[in-house]
């Protein structure tokens, strides 16, 4: 199965030609129906723009192999963003067409789908959240739109997967219609008096598909149209014209049964509210954020409570498991290894006053297991676990509309907290999900400012686990220095940097219940995820920086920065080099803070300047990668010339 | 029937969208979102210290920026008691009258077309 997230690539035009490919607006569920089309795993959520790229995938069916591609959401077939052009490159080379709207709001989702007709594809109309529809009391008669638009029109629940195996079916029997029809459009059709295919035969032609085969399906190479009808489909149709068709089919089809207000809109209503809302925004992060901790404390070492000392204690976690079922293992290990010499230090690393401590020991066994999996794993889980939640139930453009008026302040908008909140999980998406913002210029904006003041969930991990056994303040005060620095750089960014700032305007999905699958699918690939790119980088750090020990290479080092670092920031000249570990992964950064012995100010100075100092390697190259090499190099130098600063400043400000 | 800008509408107000002012992105942004011209909308709230407006579009809630909102002109229609806009039946929130077009046709001749 193959699965593969392409940036768009607004010059090149390699995009395999779609068997399958799946058109709609942002949110209607794309990636949902993708999934259950392929078995492929995409992240989806609760608000517009999660696939921001697009991806490809395999569907299986009755022994054939279709490709099947999920493009970005878009409006209209206009090319006015990134999306949209990614998305009518796709059209052109696509053979079919499945248009995916949302039943409960189709006068909004008919423009595309008149305007996808216009290109004389084959297309199949997926009416998704039809379930929603007819509990908002939404009657739609699907017969006669299907008659009005002269395609097949499908009702589905890509989230239960109600009505997929039909729209399968009808996708794959538009082959079998004459294609020049198909091209012809619906309504030349419908002049020459031609039935237009129903739902219901299209099933019967459906049942012959394997016999036939796919003549044109099995061999992506060969032109699927005359090149000389090939006209880049820009077919163009007056918008004036499409409303009006849209508001005459609306009228036609669509009947509203009044349904009292239920609980989820009084909860719509409240949480846009200018009073309540602000206090619901605020308590939602507050829960989310003692969610977060609890969850991830729990996972650790199995104490409950949010703030100092568990309030109840329960043998379970990561930090127990180690002891009980791994220290003895690793201690006999090291005895074997004569508690001494390269192979126990590379290993085990140092013996603690005689003991293996998993903190300080420093060896591939030791804290090259215990950091990634029982430091920062338990709070990779719980992160990820409420941010899915809030994706899922469609708070975080609630939570956008609040932050507007803040936001504006640095450049930004509202929306520019999404890709801002996934940053706290992992700077890498974070950056990715920029391009859900219009501009270059917000897009630097953000992702500057993700890479330099947002410390992703294994730092923050760390970062907790370094300095919550000084109390709370502490961490409390690197936070609040890192919020100031994201200010602070947003505000300079935004009057010293030229570009169009523009406005908030969004949907705000309904509230939904998450589904138990996409939750799980979403955590799974997340935690995998990370699994899998910490792991070995973790493993390759602590060998790395073992083997350069042997050789004193830090010594030097260490050295020639001591004026920056030891007189500048008043941390020890070997932070050098557990600085630039985090380069590597930050989480290995923090776990050689351990056996420095620091106090607590020098703590909290290193862990804000480690935060800052250059982001991870995946997220230096996903930073150029999205912004190009010039505003990454611009990028880079703010966040040099930021940390020596805020460094100087904590060092200087505080006293003692 | 007073015409206004949206930004200046209520919370709890109704309103009929009369022309939108912008650039040929910025229409077909608007329109996405259901603001369309004969539109009927609800304003449900509003964010203080400058933010944005909250809107209800055929059922669905729209946050559109006040600086986007002040190149909409709106034709209030007072405090309507329906919470749920335009659920009357089989009423879809469009109005093809050929008045509105025209009177947008107008304004965007006088007016700036561009932002």
């Amino acid at each position: 199965m193959t699965n593969s997230h392409r940036s768009p690539k607004p010059q090149s035009k390699e995009y395999i030609a779609a068997d399958i490919l799946l058109v709609g607006q942002p949110n209607v569920g794309k990636s949902v129906l993708f999934s259950r089309l392929t078995g492929v795993r995409t992240i989806v959520s609760n608000y517009p723009g999660t696939t921001v790229g697009y991806t490809e995938g395999r569907m299986r069916f009755a022994n054939e192999n279709y490709d099947v591609v999920d493009a970005p959401g878009i409006y209209s077939l206009e090319p006015l963003d990134e999306a949209a052009r990614v998305a009518i490159d796709l059209i052109d080379d696509a053979r079919r067409i499945i248009n995916v709207v949302d039943a409960t709001h189709l006068e909004r989702h008919l423009p595309l789908t008149i305007q996808l007709l216009a290109q004389r594809k084959p297309v199949v109309v997926a009416l998704n959240m039809s379930d929603e529809a007819r509990h908002k009391g939404i009657e739609i008669d699907v017969k006669r739109l299907a008659e009005r638009l002269g395609v097949p029109v499908i009702p589905t629940v890509a989230r239960t997967g109600e009505g997929v195996k039909r729209l399968i079916l009808s996708t794959l029997a538009l082959d079998t219609e004459n294609e020049e029809a198909a091209r012809e459009g619906p309504e030349r059709r419908e002049e020459k008096g031609v039935i237009p295919p129903t739902a219901e035969r299209k099933l019967r032609v459906d049942m012959r598909i394997p016999r036939r085969g796919t003549g044109v399906t099995g061999h992506p190479h060969i032109p699927h149209h005359p090149p000389g009808n090939h006209t880049r489909g820009h077919e163009h149709i007056s918008e004036r014209d499409v409303w009006g068709k849209v508001g005459e089919i609306i009228d036609e089809v669509q009947i509203l049964h009044h349904r009292h207000h239920t609980f989820g809109q009084w909860l719509e209503d409240v949480s846009v509210h200018p009073i309540w809302g602000g206090f619901f925004a605020l308590l939602i992060l507050a829960v989310s954020f003692s969610l977060i901790r609890m969850i991830g404390e729990f996972l650790i070492s199995g104490g409950i409570g949010i703030i100092g000392k568990p309030w109840i204690e329960i043998p379970f976690g990561m930090e127990p498991l180690f002891d009980v079922a791994w220290k003895p293992l690793i201690t006999k290990l090291s005895t074997s290894l004569g508690g001494k010499g390269f192979f126990h230090d590379l290993l085990i690393g140092n013996l603690i006053s005689g003991q293996i401590d998993f903190r300080q020991s420093f060896g591939l066994l030791t804290t090259g297991l215990f950091v990634p999996l029982g430091m920062v794993l338990p709070y990779i889980a719980s992160f990820y676990l409420v941010l899915s939640l809030l994706e899922d139930t469609g708070y975080l453009p609630r939570l956008a509309v609040f932050l507007d008026n803040i936001m504006h302040k640095l450049g930004l908008h509202g929306y520019a907290i999404i890709p801002t909140l996934l940053g706290l999980g992992c700077n890498v998406p974070g950056i990715m999900a920029t391009r859900i913002l219009e501009t270059k210029h917000q897009r630097f904006i953000t992702a500057t400012l993700i890479s330099i003041a947002v410390p992703c969930a294994a730092l923050q991990a760390m970062i907790i686990g370094l300095l919550g056994n000084r109390g709370l303040w502490p961490v409390l005060l690197v936070y609040g220095i890192l919020l100031v620095v994201w200010v602070v750089i947003g505000v300079i960014l935004k009057f010293t940097t030229r570009g169009f700032q523009p406005e908030l305007l969004i949907e705000i999905p309904p509230y939904r219940l998450p589904s138990l699958r996409s939750l799980a699918s979403k955590m799974w690939m997340r935690v995998w995820g990370f699994l899998k790119e910490a792991l070995p980088v973790v493993m390759a750090a602590i060998l790395v920086v073992n083997v350069l020990y042997q050789f004193n290479v830090f010594g030097y080092i260490a050295t020639a920065t001591a004026p920056v670092i030891t007189f500048l920031w008043g941390l020890p000249k070997e932070t050098i080099v557990l600085l630039l570990l985090g380069i590597l992964r930050k989480e290995m950064g923090a776990g050689m803070f351990a056996p420095l012995a620091l106090t607590t100010k020098q703590l909290v100075t290193g862990s804000v300047i480690l935060s800052m100092f250059f982001p991870c390697i995946a997220t230096l190259v996903i930073l150029f990668k999205e912004l190009g090499w010039k505003d990454a190099l611009k990028s880079v130098a703010i966040m040099l010339a930021a940390v020596i600063v805020v460094g100087a400043a904590i060092n200087f400000l505080w006293p003692g | 029937m007073a015409e206004k800008l949206l930004v200046e509408l209520t919370p709890g107000e109704e309103a009929e969208i009369m022309s939108i002012r912008g650039g040929k992105g910025i229409q077909s942004r608007l329109h996405a979102l259901g603001l369309i011209e004969g539109q009927r909308i609800r304003n449900i709230s509003r964010i203080g210290w400058g933010g944005p407006l909250i809107l209800l579009i055929n059922r669905a809630q729209v946050a559109i920026g006040r600086g986007m909102a002040r190149h909409i002109t709106v034709c209030s229609l007072g405090n309507g008691n329906d919470q749920y806009g335009g659920s009357t039946g089989r009423h879809s929130g469009f109005r093809r009258g050929s008045k509105r077009r025209l009177r947008r046709d107008l304004h965007k001749e006088g007016g700036s077309t561009d932002d």
